[in-house]
């Protein structure tokens, strides 16, 4: 297996205040990484950093052998970012949305509609491509937003919490997609809240203000930590600290 | 790296973002009309109520009857008047638009001696107003003499010389004064405002995570952004001067071209404003706030409400490094006189150096990251 993200002694500091701290781990081609932590653990700075979205501190982080400081326009078409934010327009259709979101990876109309189209017969998403943003469902919302940030075929996946505040129906199909996106060979970074959902990951990370407190297969930590399930496994390497 | 195929694709959604927006909507279309449509009530007002002041010796019956004559028409109401021996005063101390000195020695006494010398002052900015005052006043001086001298020939073959001078806007108060700077101050708030409010919006809502997160480049979603917008505040100035010339016959003497190439020029200006002010304001509002913050001392000084030489010196150096000055000096000069090249040369060339200047800055400041 070849590392795809390889992240060395990251930190990521808003003046004072240390959001990652030290952080080192690396992610395999095609596996889905889960990165799980309370709020304010510094999952989604993490996620920026490794995207180009914030200024690090010091370390290194490397994508496919690339140094992310500098070969930023050149990985950035490479890599699917959903945020934690919903980042669609809410005045805009969802057809809309895809034309532009293509547009900026220098998809032609006809080519983010086509994607579109793939995407949604993928996870048989029925809402029509003309309905306005703001009048979906949270969980159709999260379909179309993963769906624009995936248009133009990127290796690397990057979902910051995708599941947060959506139906248990709407979060079983999102993950299907997910592991659907996965066979195809995509590499798949994601944060979540939810620890029944950190067992579709094949490796998970625990992290706690700004570091990683554990890292390995749900199977593994689960027997490291003596738990039944994830949820008393990430308790039990919390409260070692 | 600029690619104009993320150009257009920023063009089209603002454009359709805008037009579903009722607010903005209202912004960019219905406050220039009620704008205008003020202007233009102030404006034909005064066509009609021409003040005048009629000048002449107490006993002169002929000329009384014309000054009643004059205020009973409709266009014109009494004007003041003072004991200025210079009858131009009059003009530039406001206290009439138009004055007619009539002979001092009685209106009559001259015709019937064959030689009454009129003289008529004019406040115009524009000569057409001039000429439709001087015929006014031309045709009720020939009907009153001609009912006077009833039995004789037409009024036309009486020896009257009128002496018409016209006086460019001494006062510098007129309305058509007033809608050059209107052109400008409608562009300066479109790309200031709408500008800044967009691109703040972005931020707000976390789609410029987004649009950060993906190849495109700060020129291409700046360009992107102040590109419509400019254009949007192009197509209302220019449907403003359009408004102008169907209801008020005012042209842009120095033509179009002339008129946007200040505007093309300004617009980098305003443009780089908006940029700084969103790298500030993190909503709407705030970004709202600061557009005003800008807009209003912009606004007070650029000789548009009172003349740049009456500001108090401490001031007086704002109004020489505020682009919206210049713009306006730009216009009022291309649309009412014609637009002479030195003119436009000594407003551009400052107004090119501080938009330069604010574009490195705003650029400058406009951060790609988080
Ligand atoms: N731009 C920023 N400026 C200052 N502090 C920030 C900024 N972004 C995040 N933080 C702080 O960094 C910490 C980690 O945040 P974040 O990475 O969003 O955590 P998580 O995604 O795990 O909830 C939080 O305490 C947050 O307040
Ligand atoms: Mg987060």
């Amino acid at each position: 297996m070849t590392k795809i993200l390889d992240i060395q002694n990251l930190t990521v500091k808003f003046g004072e205040f240390t959001a990652v701290d030290n952080i080192t781990f690396s992610v395999e081609k095609g596996e889905i990484f889960g990165f799980l932590g309370a709020n304010g653990a510094g999952k989604t700075t993490t996620i920026r950093a490794l995207c180009g979205l914030v200024n690090i501190s010091s370390g290194k982080m490397f994508i496919d052998g690339k140094d992310v400081s500098k070969n930023t326009k050149e990985l950035k078409p490479r890599i699917g970012y959903m945020s934690q934010k919903f980042t669609l327009y809410q005045d805009l259709t969802i057809k809309e949305n895809m034309i532009f979101s293509g547009a900026l990876y220098m998809l032609s109309e006809k080519e983010s509609i086509k994607r579109m189209k793939e995407v949604f017969e993928y996870v048989n998403f029925k809402e029509s491509p003309d309905e306005m943003v703001k009048n979906m469902s949270g969980g159709s919302k999260q379909i179309v937003s993963l769906a624009a940030s995936i248009l133009h075929n990127p290796e690397i996946i990057f979902l910051d919490e995708p599941t947060a505040g959506i139906s248990p129906v709407s979060r079983k199909l999102f993950w299907d997609l997910i592991s659907k996106l996965s066979s195809d060979g995509k590499t798949i970074f994601v944060t979540t809240h939810y620890m029944d959902e950190a067992e579709y990951c094949r490796r998970i990370a625990f992290m706690q203000n700004g570091r990683i407190v554990a890292l390995d297969s749900p199977e593994n930590l689960k027997a490291a930590s003596k738990a039944s399930n994830l949820e008393e496994a990430f308790i039990n390497f919390l409260d070692k600290k | 790296m600029i690619r104009f195929s993320i150009i257009k694709a920023f063009f089209k959604k603002e454009i359709v973002q805008t037009l579903r927006d009722k607010k903005m909507f209202a912004m960019i279309f219905v406050a220039p009309i009620i704008q205008m449509t003020l202007f233009g009530f102030a404006l034909t007002n005064e066509v009609k109520n021409i003040s005048i002041s009629v000048i002449y010796s107490p006993h002169d019956v002929l000329a009384r009857t014309i000054e009643t004559r004059l205020l009973e028409s409709g266009w014109f109401v009494q004007g003041k008047t003072g004991n200025e021996t210079d009858h131009s005063k009059i003009l530039s101390e406001r206290k009439a638009e138009a004055v007619l000195v009539m002979p001092s020695q009685g209106f009559l006494k001259e015709i019937e001696r064959g030689d009454a010398k009129i003289q008529l002052l004019v406040d115009a900015v524009n000569p057409q107003r001039a000429v439709q005052v001087e015929n006014y006043v031309k045709n009720i001086i020939a009907q009153t003499v001609s009912q006077e001298f009833k039995n004789t020939s037409s009024g036309l073959a009486l020896p009257i010389d009128l002496n018409v001078r016209i006086l460019y806007n001494p006062s510098l108060e007129s309305s058509f004064f007033m809608i050059p700077a209107l052109f400008g101050f409608i562009l300066c708030i479109f790309t200031v405002m709408l500008t800044g409010i967009s691109l703040s919006k972005e931020k707000e809502s976390g789609t410029f995570e987004k649009l950060i997160s993906s190849p495109v480049t700060v020129w291409e979603i700046l360009l992107g952004k102040t590109l419509t917008y400019s254009l949007l505040g192009f197509i209302v100035a220019l449907s403003m001067v359009a408004g102008a010339y169907l209801l008020f016959g005012i042209t842009i003497k120095g033509g179009l071209l002339k008129f946007l190439l200040v505007c093309s020029i300004f617009i980098v200006s305003s443009c780089s404003v908006a940029i700084f002010i969103s790298t500030l304001a993190k909503t709407q509002q705030q970004a709202m706030m600061g557009s005003l913050l800008f807009l209003f001392p912009a606004l007070l000084l650029s000789g548009l409400i009172f003349p740049v030489e009456n500001i108090p010196a401490y001031a007086q150096w704002i109004a020489y490094i505020n682009p919206l000055y210049y713009l306006l000096e730009a216009l009022r000069n291309i649309v009412l006189k014609g637009g002479d090249w030195v003119v436009i040369a000594q407003n551009c060339i400052p107004l090119a150096l501080i938009g330069f200047a604010l574009l490195l800055f705003g650029v400058k400041k406009f951060n790609s990251k988080l």
